[in-house]
């Protein structure tokens, strides 16, 4: 009887991991192809950050850790300019959005809001810093001002749609 | 807080981090510019990527018939129907002459240069991550692409390989600060180089600094590629000066450079996998 009610749970488990797998991958594919989300005066979104904010936050650090490792290998193959920030920095980003939900902080809309913005501004900001600072020369402030702080700015516009369509899935409340 | 650091997903992070950061580092010492990882990650979602731009693609046309049907509002069902079935083959008509003008160009380029050998490949994604303009094609080792491989448009210049898979590569535009060539003003012959601008605004325009006051190069000329370096061949067009400005740095002046093409527009391009001369400076003959 036990054993059975633990395959049932390992299987709704499975189901809801593969749904947040293929949610990641199609926020990608969105993010990724030029022309299938707006890009207002060429203003990126970086949704796959919220995303794994709140994936980490519903499904705690170790997947969410995984979850972010995923979406960041994902983005540094299509990258030019970084071989694995991505992918250390979305699979840092799970982890600390989940133990922090374990360990110290409420799982509802408003720390969504709070880590995710907090989660955007320090990835965009170590982002240019480590990718793009070099390059940018003189320009550097406005690039960083221009580009990647209202990158941010955009990008939390859609945490509660992310978050919303997150709890869902992963059927939580909490 | 030593508790802590001994639960099993911190050490699990640790586990990931150190191997990312291997990947990495072993993707530097084998200089192609991508992880063993990231190539595996770009042979599985190619064919989505091939299928979300196509889609977008989609969309686009989708967007612009109904943007074109609320300007014929007025007009009655059957006028309509016809506007629209002209705008299709209109459509149609246009994307069969850019492309037949695209080729013609192409095998313009082909004449001129037996030695040059081309795969051609279509744009997969954008990186639109970075500031700095840079594009994912659909070709990779497995067509013979190589790193700094150029990519032209025509006669154009639209960059050189960044990195490379074995079915896709990455592709760093003139108009990004990572990209360098040297070049010639084809009027006065005046050398120098192109590269990006800092600000990476404008996805089709590059800069020739280094400038000095009395300089020949003036709105009008056309830059073209000198061919040293032993990666870029000569005579591709990078483009025709449309600026002269003063450098915020120094004394200089440059020469803001725009392209004939609109590289974010570009559906496809081709990739230089050959030609006579190349790597003859790299190896120091």
């Amino acid at each position: 009887m036990d054993s059975d009610r633990l395959n049932n749970e390992n299987r709704i488990n499975l189901i809801r991991r593969i749904k947040l797998a293929v949610i990641i991958l199609i926020t990608f594919l969105i993010q990724n192809t030029a022309g299938l989300f707006p890009h207002p005066w060429g203003i990126p979104a970086m949704l796959l950050v919220p995303v794994i904010v709140c994936t980490g936050m519903f499904e705690r650090e170790i997947p969410g850790m995984i979850f972010g490792l995923f979406a960041g290998i994902l983005l540094d193959a299509f990258s030019a300019e970084s071989l694995c920030f991505h992918s250390v920095a979305l699979t840092l980003t799970g982890f600390l959005s989940g133990i922090l939900i374990t360990r110290l902080l409420r799982n509802n809309l408003n720390t969504s809001i709070l880590l995710s913005i907090i989660s955007l501004l320090v990835y965009n900001s170590a982002y240019f810093v480590f990718c793009i600072w070099k390059s940018a020369g003189a320009s550097a402030l406005n690039v960083y001002t221009g580009k990647y702080l209202t990158s941010a700015a955009y990008t939390a516009l859609f945490i509660p749609v992310i978050y919303l369509i997150i709890r869902t899935v992963s059927g939580r409340k909490k | 807080m030593s508790r802590f650091f001994k639960t099993k997903a911190v050490k699990m992070l640790g586990i990931i981090i150190a191997a990312l950061l291997l990947g990495a580092v072993i993707a530097s010492v084998a200089h192609s510019g991508n992880s063993p990882l990231s190539t595996a990650v770009i042979t599985v979602t190619r064919p989505l990527q091939q299928l979300s731009t196509s889609l977008s693609n989609y969309l686009d046309g989708f967007c612009d018939y109904f943007r074109s049907a609320e300007a014929l509002k007025g007009e009655n069902a059957e006028l309509k129907q016809k506007i629209a079935d002209y705008q299709g083959e209109l459509a149609d008509y246009e994307n069969v002459k850019r492309t037949l003008s695209v080729y013609e160009e192409f095998l313009g380029v082909k004449e001129e240069h037996p030695d040059y050998q081309f795969c051609s490949a279509e744009v997969l994604s954008r990186n639109t991550n970075s500031v700095y303009s840079s594009i994912i094609l659909n070709k990779g080792e497995s067509s013979g692409v190589k790193v700094n491989d150029p990519v032209i448009y025509g006669k154009n210049l639209v960059g050189t390989v960044e990195s490379v898979t074995p079915f896709s590569c990455t592709v760093t535009t003139i108009s990004n600060p990572k990209f360098s060539a040297a070049v010639y003003e084809t009027r006065s012959n005046e050398i120098g180089f192109v590269t990006g601008f800092d600000d990476g605004v404008k996805t089709n325009i590059c800069k020739m600094p280094g400038l000095k006051k009395d300089s020949g190069v003036a709105e009008g000329g056309v830059i073209c590629t000198l061919g040293i370096g032993g990666n870029l061949p000569k005579d591709l067009i990078v483009g025709t000066v449309s600026e002269i400005g003063k450098s915020k740095q120094d004394i200089s002046y440059f020469a803001q450079i725009e392209s004939n093409i609109d590289i974010d527009d570009i559906k496809s391009a081709f990739i230089i996998t050959d030609f006579d001369g190349r790597g003859i400076n790299e190896a120091g003959q």
